[in-house]
């Protein structure tokens, strides 16, 4: 898939217009959030010197200006100065869960938002997220001190020994381009990191943010662009608008209004640019991983392995674990890398939100099952591969509602989900006998295409 | 030539009994100590005829130096005190080492990069009749000494015994021979590679002072005898006038340049080496740079020829305004301002090829203006040094006719680089290089008036320039809003907004430093300002403000503890003061102040002391209190407008006496209003309307209002100031509050409301700390409260989206 039908499925799906709720409610977060930042501030003004009613002054004066601070510095008592320091950490905290909430929401068969998924998704993956959040914010710590303490004495050791200013100069240019990319890898890998967590129902956060750092690695030029695309977008929204701001002062009161909405639009519009940026990412991450949607079908269609894709050699043969809820958030179980039988103990989960699993449907999968260019797919590598009309007689059908009578690969008795500890065993056996006794298909399980939360024009079983 | 400097000499005071063969030797031995009959000051005092190779792969000179002093002491001197900076850089443990341990202007010294002078011979010459020509050793009486601080590691003062004890009037000659070894680039000396910037690198004489002009000074200093102070960290330096002729041989690779004037056109040895001889009179030091990559642009400044390559016609308009109002302002002429014929010669770096001309502009600029303003550039050349990149810590130096500057690769072109060091280190060529004052005794009457006159001419000269910022190794022309001075909108009282700078940086506002929030307050657009003007006192009433108060102005340089200190009162607070003086007696004034001072201690070295008397005697005001508190103490004051209130008199209630009959007599009528017990009483006394109607505009029905306000001054610094207020209907009033008490509370009835104070409206003083609560209104302007609302508010969000990308 290329990375512009990535965006486009971020965009179709920041666009759904339940989810522009979602974006509401982040910009209502963050509005909050602000407002109380400059809650101290705005009682001061009208009593500085900014409340000279001279529109010269406000003419002269395109933006914020530092007396602020300084007004919030002065006047502002020190326990207020430090709440906006733990301001700024509940909001962090605030996002953590949002960004949770929206993975969620993303991961389902429609992905459009309801509040059940989206608060439940929240409150499942925050603790997740929230170790992330650690682990990213050392992260930058280690690539900051790196850099601090190894990069820049050997330049400035360079530097001082140059005459050559140009070069320097180049070099500088070559540093900071690092620092800069360097840090937006780190975000981004971090980003996958939440996505892989969500889709694949990932616990342990440092050995997904390893295979999310391998999953950037093996498609450096596709994670990048499609990172890079939306930063200039997001560059595009702020550079449009602080031409507005330019181009039409405030020099009345009504002005003001203007701005104010401006401002309102702008931050929606940058919260937006953000959720088009992770929905893009999440779309590439599925369309080259693959998913279970929440009832039991994949979400998206598998992509063909590469030859060199570690990731894939990990997928054991398997099948989804389907269930049915109206509340399809949660666990997953998927046929793709870093996939082992302890993912299916997403059935705990399950569990924990008194989702009842449906009897889990097993069936073969071939580890390397030969693909089928859809007519109609015009993607790049990795392709989606359409299912078939009929399914050969060789692999197991699986309704799309769960059967009553499941067919086991073995002799292995069917165990309820209610008694947590023979569940999972029951789900490794299965796992176990499905990589160890099933033949590979020749032909793709017809759940491997599902419909496609971020492009629902895509052909559908 | 001679003739007028024999007649100069001969009405010296000394000099008649100087005979014949003195005369003959003075002649062989001095034949550079030429006094310009046409201009005062001191005397020249000493002759240096040096010279000197380099070696520059050992980074090595070796030179031959005679020098020729004439007694200006009362009594026989057996001693001679030179300086002996390079060795300064010796070991760790000099004195500058010390003071600022490996780091200096910017910049480290290399451990093993190490500079010394060492005097290999030294022989006074005998100059009576009978020893004519006779030479003798004085290098075993070689000793170094510490006068400063007995830092016995120290070898930057060598003091020698003479021979032959000089009397008054007389003159010595001592030739010796010296090898010095040049630091890496550091503390405005050194080499970088190829490149040479040779600064205190020979032995130099120190100032012989009389009991009279020690006088002036404080310990150990304040006895006659011979001035000569150790090398500091935080001071440059002082030497007397004399006359330099230098020979610089060098690889004919590179290009050499110096102060003073090249003698001949460069003579190539056979030995691969050049030979340049510069020579200049009454200059009192030397320095000289040396590099192969060096290009040079020569340029003839000449004041009767228009000069289209620099200057357009609206800046050529600009420069002829500027001249008929100092015309005016000082009663002079036009040929009483004429300026001089200077051969300006730039070396440049290959990579600021492009900034030549902006750099030749900036030399063209000080030439005019400075020269109105202070009297004409006397020199025929000025050499203009673009130091080599990794040599920063020689940039930005001043030294007679011969400048370092600083730039870099890219400029941006309506910003200050490379003009504003080039026209301050022009400026030092008058404050420091004319009226050559102390710099290790008082660094502000050059660096502090330095920063004025560069001000004052960006001002004029360069008025379309805005503030720049680096950003990701480019010079922006926006500014980020964390970074800007508040005085940067000041220019306009009323019409701008303006703060105590300190405060602005985040690391102020309880959030920690770090490249992160840096990143943040760098993202661009949202958070910038763009085209905000340099003004004045962008830089150094900001600079003021980031540090708690050390010294007072006047105190020796290197007795300030650390450079940040030393750097805000001579650098930031000296031109603050002066702008408030300047304020306090208006721009003429000043001007006459400094055009006096000028003329008075052209090739002089004046004290403080000098320029208060001037400032007092031409002003024709005793300004000496006011002086006094911002030069010699740390005080501090800040102004502010405490509260205002507007109250309609009808609003008082109580028991008011109404007046019978004549003054004096008073009857209790019983409750009443005293908007009633006023009205009628006015109208007893007639003082209602034309048809005995109520007088509703002056009458205490309605519309009379008791109007207060009050102001504080906060801190010690006591300056007259003005207060503004305005009453609705009416013109801004003054009123001079002379602030001597803390506070001041004015009540007065009007018919309108008082709408708003202000004090200090003009902004004249400019060590006001804070000028945010310079001001009040009654009624607040909620709409521009709001409106900065907004901005504050988007500013957040913005912040709140560049975190939510890590969450």
């Amino acid at each position: 898939m290329s990375i512009w039908t990535c965006l486009k499925r971020g965009f179709l799906f920041t666009l759904k217009p339940q989810n522009l709720v979602m974006l509401g409610l982040l910009l209502v977060v963050q509005a909050l959030a602000a407002l109380l930042m400059i809650s101290p501030l705005v009682p001061t003004l009208e009593e500085s010197v900014v409340a000279t009613p001279d529109q010269t002054t406000e003419v002269s004066l395109g933006t914020i200006t530092p007396w602020m601070l300084v007004e919030l510095h002065a006047k502002t008592p020190p326990g207020a100065k430090a709440g906006l320091g733990l301001g700024l950490i509940v909001f962090m905290l605030i996002n953590t869960f949002h960004s949770a909430g929206i993975l969620s929401v993303m991961r389902t068969t429609d992905g459009k938002f309801r509040f059940p998924r989206f608060f439940s998704g929240g409150g499942v993956y925050f603790l997740r997220f929230a170790r992330l959040l650690i682990l990213l914010g050392t992260a930058l710590f280690v690539f900051n001190w790196l850099v601090m303490e190894l990069l820049d004495p050997l330049i400035q050791e360079y530097g001082e020994d140059s005459r050559n200013e140009r070069s320097v100069f180049y070099l500088d240019l070559v540093r900071q381009f690092f620092v800069l990319s360097s840090v937006a890898c780190l975000v981004m890998v971090f980003e996958y990191a939440r996505i892989r967590t969500v889709v694949l129902e990932k616990r342990s956060m440092i050995l997904t943010t390893f295979a999310s750092i391998g999953f950037v690695l093996r498609r450096p030029i596709r994670t990048f662009s499609i990172f890079t695309v939306t930063f200039l977008l997001d560059m595009a929204v702020v550079g449009s608008f602080a031409l507005l701001f330019i181009l039409f002062p405030v020099t009345n009161a009504k002005m003001i209004g203007l701005h104010l909405l401006l401002t309102v639009f702008l931050a929606y519009l940058r919260v937006g640019v953000r959720v088009v940026r992770l929905a893009s990412e999440a779309a590439f991450f599925m369309e080259n991983v693959g998913s279970v949607s929440g009832d039991g079908r994949e979400l998206g269609p598998r992509s063909k392995p590469r030859d060199d894709d570690e990731s894939y050699d990990m997928v054991p043969s398997g099948a989804a674990v389907p269930f049915h809820t109206e509340k399809t958030f949660g666990p997953s179980s998927s046929a793709d890398e870093g996939v082992t039988a302890r993912e299916l103990e997403g059935a705990d989960l399950r569990r924990s939100h008194g989702v009842r699993p449906a009897p889990v449907l097993v069936a073969p999968i071939e580890k390397d099952p030969p693909r089928k260019k859809p007519e109609n797919q015009d993607l790049d590598v990795p392709q989606v591969v359409l299912p078939q009309e009929e399914p050969p007689a060789s692999v197991p059908t699986v309704p799309d509602e769960p059967a009553e009578e499941p067919v086991l690969p073995s002799d292995k008795k069917p165990v309820e989900p209610d008694e947590p500890e023979a569940w999972d065993e029951f789900q490794r056996d299965v796992s176990k006998e499905r990589r160890a006794d099933q033949p590979p298909s020749e032909e793709p399980p017809p759940w491997a295409v599902e419909s496609d939360p971020f492009n629902e024009d895509l052909p559908k079983k | 030539m001679f003739q007028s400097i024999f007649s100069d000499w001969k009405t010296g005071s000394r000099v008649r009994s100087i005979g014949f063969l003195f005369l003959a030797l003075f002649l062989v031995h001095f034949p550079l100590v030429r006094a310009s009959a046409q201009q005062g000051g001191e005397r020249p005092r000493v002759a240096y005829n040096i010279e000197v190779r380099l070696d520059p792969e050992k980074h090595q000179i070796t030179g031959k130096e005679t020098i020729t002093w004439v007694s200006n002491a009362e009594e026989p001197v057996s001693d001679l005190l030179f300086h002996l900076y390079l060795n300064a850089f010796k070991n760790e443990r000099t004195t500058l080492m010390t003071e600022s341990p490996l780091a200096r202007r910017g910049r480290s010294l290399r451990k093993g990069d190490w500079g010394y002078v060492d005097i290999t011979s030294l022989h006074q010459v005998m100059s009576d009749a009978g020893s004519d020509g006779t030479r003798v050793d004085l290098k075993p009486s070689l000793a170094f000494i510490q006068p400063d601080d007995g830092n016995p590691w120290d070898q930057t003062v060598g003091q020698v015994q003479l021979a032959e004890s000089v009397q008054p009037g007389q003159t010595v000659t001592v030739e010796l021979e010296f090898e010095a070894r040049f630091p890496h680039s550091f503390s405005r000396t050194g080499f970088h590679q190829d490149y040479l910037l040779a600064a205190q690198w020979f032995p130099k004489l120190g100032i012989y002072r009389t009991a009279r002009e020690a006088d002036r000074f404080p310990a150990p200093w304040n006895t006659a005898g011979w001035y000569c102070p150790q090398y500091h960290t935080h001071c440059e330096f002082a030497s007397d006038f004399g006359t330099y002729r230098v020979s610089i041989t060098a690889p004919s690779t590179h290009i050499v340049g110096a102060t003073g004037k090249l003698q001949s056109p460069e003579v190539e040895n056979q030995d691969g080496t050049t030979t340049w001889v510069f020579q200049q009179d009454r200059v009192h030091d030397f320095a000289w740079t040396a590099d192969p990559q060096f290009l040079v642009e020569e340029r003839t400044f000449d004041p009767l020829v228009p000069m289209e390559e620099f200057f357009s016609a609206e800046e050529e308009e600009r420069f002829q305004k500027e001249k008929a109002w100092v015309m005016e302002t000082l009663g002079l002429s036009s040929e009483e301002l004429a300026l001089r014929p200077v051969s300006v010669r730039l070396l440049l770096q290959p990579d600021h090829v492009n900034q030549a001309g902006r750099y030749l502009k900036a030399a063209m600029v000080g030439l005019r203006y400075y020269g109105i303003w202070f009297g004409a550039y006397p020199y025929e050349t000025l050499t203009v040094v673009d130091p080599a990149f990794g040599a920063g810590a020689t940039g930005g130096m001043e030294y007679p006719t011969f400048i370092t500057t600083g730039s870099q690769f890219l400029v941006h072109p309506r910003g200050t680089r490379p003009e504003g060091v080039t026209l301050h280190e022009f400026a030092h060529q008058f404050w420091y290089g004319l009226v050559a004052n102390d710099e290790f005794d008082e660094a502000w009457l050059d660096e502090g008036i330095t920063t004025y006159t560069t001000s004052r001419v960006l001002e004029a000269a360069y008025p379309d320039r805005i503030q720049t910022t680096s950003y990701g190794s480019f010079d922006v022309g926006r500014t980020p809003i964390l970074d800007l001075r508040p005085d940067l909108w000041s220019a306009e009282p009323l019409t701008t907004v303006s703060a105590d700078w300190d405060k602005l940086h985040l690391s102020r506002l309880a959030l920690p430093s770090s490249s992160i929030l840096d990143y943040f307050r760098d993202l661009p657009f949202l958070n910038y300002l763009p085209d905000v003007p340099v003004h004045r006192w962008a830089g150094t009433r900001a600079r003021f403000f980031d540090l708690e108060p050390g010294r007072a102005i006047r105190n020796r340089s290197y007795d300030f503890h650390d450079s940040e200190h030393y750097v805000r009162a001579v650098y930031v607070k000296a031109p603050l003061a002066l702008m408030t003086l300047e304020n306090m007696i208006g721009r003429p004034a000043f001007l006459k102040v400094l055009r006096e001072y000028s003329a008075r201690y052209r090739f002089g070295h004046p004290t403080g002391d000098d320029f208060l008397n001037t400032l007092n005697e031409v002003s024709g005001q005793d300004l000496s209190p006011f002086f006094v508190q911002m030069f010699d103490t740390t005080a501090r004051v800040d102004f502010e407008v405490v509260s205002l209130s507007s109250r309609e008199v009808s609003e008082f209630e109580g028991l008011f006496d109404e007046v019978q009959g004549d003054v004096g007599t008073r009857k209790t009528v019983g409750p009443k209003t005293f908007a009633e017990a006023r009205q009628r009483e006015k109208k007893r006394h007639g003082l209602m309307g034309f048809g005995g109607e109520e007088d509703t505009n002056s009458g205490a029905s309605s519309g009379q209002y008791l109007n207060t306000f009050v102001v504080r001054r906060s801190g010690s610094l006591v300056l007259p100031v003005t207060v503004t207020y305005k009453v609705e209907g009416r013109d801004p009033m003054e009123k001079l509050w002379d602030a001597k008490e803390a506070t001041l509370k004015y009540e007065f009835e009007d018919s309108g409301r008082l709408e708003w104070v202000y004090v200090d409206l003009m902004r004249k003083v400019l060590l006001d700390e804070t000028l945010t609560n310079n001001v009040k209104y009654r009624e607040p302007d909620k709409c521009a409260a709001r409106r900065f609302s907004v901005d504050v508010l988007r500013w957040a969000l913005n912040m709140l989206n560049f975190y939510s990308n890590f969450g």
